[in-house]
């Protein structure tokens, strides 16, 4: 096999996966084609996702101009549909580029979750005795450990804004439940035949786990890696309003609700704007997610 | 059971230990020296150095945090760097606001999701399913501290029931908006985890039977149905224990609490080590005890749970 897997294999794909995959990846996009939930969420996503990629061209002004014809404050119009904000710029181009933001986090700290969780679970699942213990005693620690409290105290550690440490904070809080996940099907697929038989063959441990265990753990962890790309986004527009995160001027939809906070009343149109964009984010991936377990559980009819 | 709780409790102290070092190491990290901040004006380098000795802080890393577990082992998480009062006795009075707003958004997320879910599982595919599942959907997706803001405009107005900011212990007027915003995502979670368990058991043999032998419907949707629910709520209770406590910093933020997240955040700012350290420490006691009583009514409430 190995030179034509095709695309569809890539939900589970690996090298002894082949034939099987194929056939679970036909069946895993006819579910996901026919979900109105997957169809709903992959459209919410995309268009952030699109907002993100396209800014610069989407985007009516630039997300530090001030627009002088008009006053600070201004109330929507039809040059300035959501408005501007205490600066003169516009609201609606700073929601936008705020989505290059939350994403760029998002998917930086979803992949440090991701590649800490399936080595860590992976290794613990097919390890076994003292390794698993000790790992696992990590993933609890990190679990028990405030995700928020660091991030702030690393912003003070730095005395300096950065999307670094928002990223590094929500990765270190994510990858015990992506470790979790992948150690319990670790500890199924290593009893399973075919990991007996690289055995055999003379293959070492890590040779086992990258090329033979790994392959199979994916499916889960795709589940997982969507909801955490929400609870990402819902995390950075946290940490954003509490003053944690990119450096002004630029818009992240979290500073730009702590910006928003003090005229809530007066200006309400300053906070519509990024409100709804995180709501329609995490939606969509929230969405994503429930469709993607939906699709990939075996139990589940057609 | 006695030997599991035994270990459980065993597995705790690698994690506090772990939790514990890695809040030491952060703080011992933080630029901005605490012996500025305790000689206030007087910028006198013997004053600071005299602080600096009282306090320990000219000793390396591994000498203070063995010194602070030695002291630990005591029940003593020294004194406020700031106020100067013991850190247990500020922690315990921030930690009852804290708690009251975690029970009450417990509380609400009980007397909203777990109907919400019992009644879409009722109905599978019904529009009253779908409209429970896409409001549980929307509010796992709205950050707390929105939900805040938005309740705070639609509820708080010169002379309402409802009061934007403040504390007072006890006071629905006060602690009210903060546990339904802090509230909601418990409320969808359980309404999710409620309806997909109580679908698995309303379609199992022995629902079948309790229908067959001619008892009301709703009777068999409570005692037979809702009584295998039980396992959803508590895992609810457990996996929101994070949440409510450390997500409970932005809900007292938005509603200006006096709570324990807020005043971690505040010992942050303030280079207060010892309240910080405590406070994260505490944090992570309630995560962990919250869990293991979790673990341990399981067992309590569904015997097939076993632990050897």
């Amino acid at each position: 096999m190995g030179h034509s897997i095709p695309a569809s294999a890539t939900i589970s794909a690996g090298g002894s996966a082949g034939r099987a995959a194929t056939f679970a990846g036909n069946l895993v996009r006819r579910r996901l084609s026919r979900s109105p939930l997957a169809i709903a969420g992959a459209a919410l996503a995309g268009a952030v996702l699109v907002a993100g990629l396209l800014a610069p061209f989407i985007a009516p002004y630039r997300y530090d101009q001030d627009d002088f014809r008009h006053l600070a404050l201004e109330g929507p119009s039809r040059a300035h549909w959501l408005g501007v904000d205490i600066h003169g710029r516009d609201t609606l181009s700073r929601v936008i580029f705020g989505a290059r933001v939350s994403l760029e986090v998002a998917l930086a700290a979803m992949v440090v979750s991701v590649t800490i969780g399936v080595v860590v679970g992976a290794v613990a699942g097919y390890v076994g005795g003292w390794t698993d213990e000790v790992l696992m005693r990590l993933a609890d620690t990190f679990s028990a450990f405030p995700g928020i409290l660091l991030a702030v105290a690393i912003t003070a550690v730095v005395e300096k804004r950065s999307l670094f440490i928002v990223f590094l904070a929500l990765g270190l809080v994510g990858w015990p439940a992506v470790a979790r996940v992948v150690r319990s099907r670790a500890l199924t697929v290593r009893e399973e035949e075919f990991v007996l038989a690289a055995r055999a063959l003379g293959a070492g441990r890590a040779r086992i786990i990258f090329r033979h265990l790994l392959p199979h753990c994916l499916p889960p962890v795709i589940v997982v890696a969507t909801a955490l790309m929400a609870s990402n986004i819902l995390g950075e527009a946290g940490l954003g309003f509490l003053g944690i995160g990119v450096e002004p001027p630029h818009p992240s939809w979290g500073n730009m609700l702590a910006d928003a906070r003090p005229r809530l009343t007066a200006q309400p149109w300053l906070c519509i704007g990024p409100a709804a964009a995180v709501a329609i984010a995490v939606l969509g991936f929230n969405m994503l997610g429930d469709a993607l377990r939906d699709a990939l559980d075996p139990r589940q009819p057609g | 059971m006695k030997t599991y709780i035994i270990r459980r409790l065993a597995n705790v102290v690698p994690v506090l230990l772990g939790v514990s070092l890695l809040t030491f190491t952060t703080m011992y990290l933080l630029p901005g020296d605490p012996a500025e901040l305790l000689g206030g004006q007087t910028s006198d380098p013997e004053a600071a150095q005299a602080i600096r000795k009282r306090y320990h802080l000219d000793q390396p890393l591994v000498v203070q945090y063995i010194a602070f577990l030695a002291r630990l082992g005591r029940g003593d998480l020294g004194e406020s760097l700031r106020s100067r009062r013991p850190v247990l006795r500020i922690l315990a009075e921030r930690f009852v606001v804290t708690l009251q707003v975690a029970a009450g958004a417990l509380i609400f997320a009980l007397v909203v999701g777990l109907p919400a879910g019992v009644i879409a599982a009722t109905r599978p595919r019904s529009i009253l399913d779908g409209a429970c599942m896409l409001l549980a959907l929307v509010g796992l997706s709205v950050p707390v501290f929105l939900l805040g803001l938005i309740m705070m405009i639609l509820f708080t107005w010169e002379g309402s029931f409802f009061v934007p900011s403040g504390y007072a212990p006890l006071s629905i007027r006060h602690l009210g908006l903060p546990c339904l915003a802090l509230g909601t995502v418990p409320a969808a979670l359980l309404a999710r985890m409620t309806r997909s368990s109580m679908l698995e058991v309303l379609s199992s043999d022995h629902v079948r039977a309790a229908r067959a032998k001619g008892l009301a419907e709703w009777r068999v949707v409570i005692r037979h149905g809702l009584r295998n629910a039980l396992i959803p709520i508590l895992t609810i209770i457990g996996t929101s224990a994070a949440s409510l406590l450390s997500g409970a910093v932005l809900t007292e933020t938005v509603f200006s609490l006096p709570g324990l997240g807020r005043q971690i955040v505040d010992a942050i700012d303030d280079r207060d080590y010892p309240v910080v350290i405590g406070g994260v420490l505490w944090l992570a006691v309630t995560f962990v005890l919250v869990n293991l009583i979790v673990d341990l009514l399981y067992g309590a409430l569904d015997p097939r749970i076993r632990y050897d």
